[in-house]
């Protein structure tokens, strides 16, 4: 039958199957969510009117928007650099030879298996200003005479939500790196080596080109993940103390299920996915351009 | 026929047994008895909480009635109110279910679920026995909703032990006298005196607010449902000046965002006084679960009028269950009637999360149960309880309560952190109030 078929007839017909996918997961939710933002949708009340860009503008009007947002882009901007280097810092110790290795390479992964919701309770435990054992190491230290209300002062808050996020999504980079790290010949050392190179001049001559690009993808995975964080900052602070620890992805969840304004979750959640692909042409356009050339 | 042509399956065969099939897992899934399935299926929405003890009743209930198996589907609490609005927007199936008094209006309004009254007469009868707050709670436009899976009160406690070694020998009767308490005790080394439960995603947090502000006297809608909260001669308005203050001016309180880690945090003997749901008491007072247990008392809400906020989660039957047919009803009736109700004379049901769990009930027969009153004896005083439990209120329910509750929430968030004042996060929570009435009202 393939024979009646001919040049980019069959190109057309292989790639439908991926194409009948992408449509029914991607364009047509996305599509829907659209159409959504443009209505007033609520479950309980009858009909879905059109309401022009009202659910934009009141969106774009909303004193939780600006704090939600404003919280987010705090949370990227420290998280995300911080992963990317201590994700390279573990993964350049992890690919040394040394006794315990062996055990220490799967142990820096048991963050990865353990629910995002379970992680935001561990965390809250650990940081709870009445019994955690946070508070309780340092006072037996005698860092703090009184326990410190980690969970609810704002910057303490904030501060606290940050390291379980960051405990929370290192392994995934240092998986990345150390598989970036491994491709690396080890010959090169050995001739740096001789050269007399240092330790620094080791990484920024011969580690660092070969892991950037793999840095770039980090980069832009974690500020993505960082974007839509949800269960650790509300299983540990419900996002307070006010709305210090509010996230994006919060308000969107909270307007679409809590108030049931289906319309403004959507019209905030094209918002974000406008704004998330800002971010990824942002950071892309910010990498040196022998980066990008290289991969080509 | 050859031995390998009887072995095939023919078309026809192949569309009967195919439709034959459908039918049946249609029947199954609609609860009808099939044959060889003579049972009537009920599907059964929960929040999480004691699920081994809901287990166990459902296996007790199928016992009693074994024409009748129940699936029970359990969400998380703070999620389902929106878990079930979606399980019915989608049609999902749900015969019996938890509701509250917050979401009634709402999922009657949406015709999610129907009065009981309308397919039970009988229920009628429950209504003399049970707490009036509690009917309240359960009615909407003049219909009976639910049976009560449990009612309860959102209370005052203190620490009995740490008030008397400061020489504090009556607990506070009003929010000055609190305040005076407080800060005789943080005079005296206790960092945090009052311990709250805030968290903006936990409808408790607004619960508990109003339950304070009742004990100044108020409530915070008139008899049109327009707000008045937002009055600065309000109690509400006055209530979270004190509350904001309490926390950030003062210093004597602080909060954790669950009522599972206020038990703990007040079992530290740092803090003193708690406002939470009266069933925390019993976990107080646990020996089992916090080294302080003897040492908490219940108090009458803080305020003038001392009333606080009486509410009552029912057990519900949904439209879905109601179009089924009256198999389907009348299984659904004995199942609330067995969880709600009495069962050979008793609230077997209510009162085993009584006695085991400290919920408090609706049913007023429960107050002079001798089962029930040892069980709480030895953690609130019964007297006490049932003194409050008279002068609680039923709060405000609309249908768009539920919707307004979170942006409730969030204001006063935001007024807690001083991101804005108290007059403007009521100011925005009232005006948000009456744009969603406007909204509701058709």
């Amino acid at each position: 039958m393939f024979k009646k078929v001919r040049g980019s007839s069959l190109a057309y017909i292989l790639i439908l199957p991926a194409f009948a996918l992408i449509l029914i997961f991607t364009l047509y939710p996305f599509g829907r969510a659209l159409w959504t933002s443009f209505h007033r949708i609520n479950p309980v009340l009858p009909g879905n009117p059109f309401v022009g860009f009202s659910n934009y503008t009141s969106v774009f009007s909303s004193y939780y928007f600006v704090k939600s947002l404003r919280n987010t882009l705090i949370m990227i901007g420290f998280t995300v650099p911080i992963i990317t280097i201590m994700s390279i810092a573990i993964s350049r110790l992890l690919i040394e030879n040394f006794y315990g290795r062996g055990i220490l390479r799967p142990a820096v992964l048991i963050p990865w298996v353990i629910p995002s919701a379970i992680t935001g309770l561990i965390w809250q435990w650990l940081f709870n200003g009445s019994y955690g054992a946070i508070n309780a190491l340092l006072s037996r230290m005698g860092v703090i005479s009184d326990y410190i209300p980690w969970l609810t002062e704002v910057l303490t808050a904030k501060f606290a939500v940050m390291v379980a996020f960051i405990w929370a999504q290192l392994p995934f980079p240092i998986i990345l790196m150390l598989a970036a790290m491994t491709a690396i010949p080890s010959d090169l050392y050995d001739a740096a080596k001789v050269d007399g190179a240092t330790a620094f001049d080791s990484f920024r001559y011969i580690t660092w080109p070969h892991i950037r690009t793999m840095a770039v993808i980090v980069i832009i995975y974690e500020t993505l993940t960082a974007f839509t964080s949800y269960s650790i900052p509300y299983a540990m602070t419900g996002g307070g103390p006010g709305t210090a620890t509010s996230m994006i992805s919060y308000y969107i969840w909270s307007l679409s299920f809590d108030q049931l304004q289906f319309g403004k979750g959507a019209a905030l959640a094209a918002i974000i996915a406008g704004l998330s692909l800002i971010f990824i042409f942002a950071i892309i356009k910010a990498i040196p351009s022998e980066i990008m050339l290289e991969e080509e | 026929m050859t031995e390998e042509q009887e072995r095939m399956i023919s078309r026809r065969d192949f569309l009967k047994r195919s439709a034959g099939g459908a039918a049946a897992l249609a029947a199954i899934s609609s609860g009808i008895p099939v044959w060889g399935q003579d049972k009537t299926s009920l599907d059964f929405a929960v929040w999480s909480y004691g699920i081994q003890t809901v287990l166990d009743n459902i296996d007790k209930f199928e016992e009693t009635y074994p024409d009748i198996s129940v699936k029970l589907h359990d969400f998380p609490w703070t999620d389902y109110r929106s878990t079930m609005v979606n399980r019915f927007r989608n049609q999902t199936s749900t015969d019996v279910l938890y509701n509250g008094g917050d979401w009634l209006p709402e999922f009657a309004l949406a015709g999610w679920v129907v009065p009981l009254e309308r397919y039970f007469p009988r229920v009628e009868e429950y209504k003399d026995e049970i707490a009036d707050y509690a009917i309240s709670e359960m009615t909407y436009k003049d219909k009976l909703y639910g049976l009560p899976y449990y009612a309860d009160l959102i209370t005052f406690m203190y620490n009995e032990k740490i008030l008397k070694e400061h020489g504090i020998n009556e607990p506070p009767s009003t929010w000055e006298e609190l305040k005076e308490d407080s800060m005789k005790l943080k005079e005296e080394g206790m960092k945090n005196p009052i311990m709250y439960e805030v968290a903006e995603d936990l409808p408790n947090f607004l619960s508990a607010f109003w339950s304070m502000v009742y004990g100044r006297g108020e409530r915070p809608f008139n008899e049109d449902n327009e707000p008045v909260f937002n009055d600065p001669d309000h109690a509400a308005y006055k209530q979270l000046e004190w509350f904001t203050k309490s926390l950030n001016d003062w210093d004597l309180a602080t909060y954790l965002s669950h009522e599972t880690e206020v038990a703990p945090a007040m079992g530290t003997g740092e803090h003193a006084f708690t406002i939470l749901y009266n069933y925390n008491l019993a976990q107080l007072n646990n020996p089992d679960a916090n080294p302080r247990a003897g040492q908490f008392r219940l108090g009458l809400m803080p305020g003038n009028e001392q009333h606080c906020f009486g509410f009552a989660k029912m057990y519900s039957m949904s439209q879905m269950a109601a179009q089924r047919g009256r198999g389907v009803r009348d299984a659904a009736w004995k199942f609330i009637d067995y969880f709600g109700g009495k069962v050979d004379g008793t609230y077997k049901v209510s009162k085993r999360w009584a006695v085991e769990k400290g919920l408090g009930f609706a049913q007023l027969p429960l107050y002079d149960d001798p089962d029930v009153r040892d069980a709480w004896s030895s953690w609130v005083d019964m007297d006490r309880y049932r003194e409050q439990a008279e002068i609680a209120w039923a709060p405000t329910r609309t249908s768009w309560y539920g919707a307004w509750s979170p942006f409730m929430r969030s204001q006063m968030m935001q007024a807690i952190a001083g991101e804005i004042s108290v007059g403007r996060a009521l100011d925005n929570a009232a005006k948000r109030w009456d744009e969603l009435k406007e909204e509701y009202t058709f």
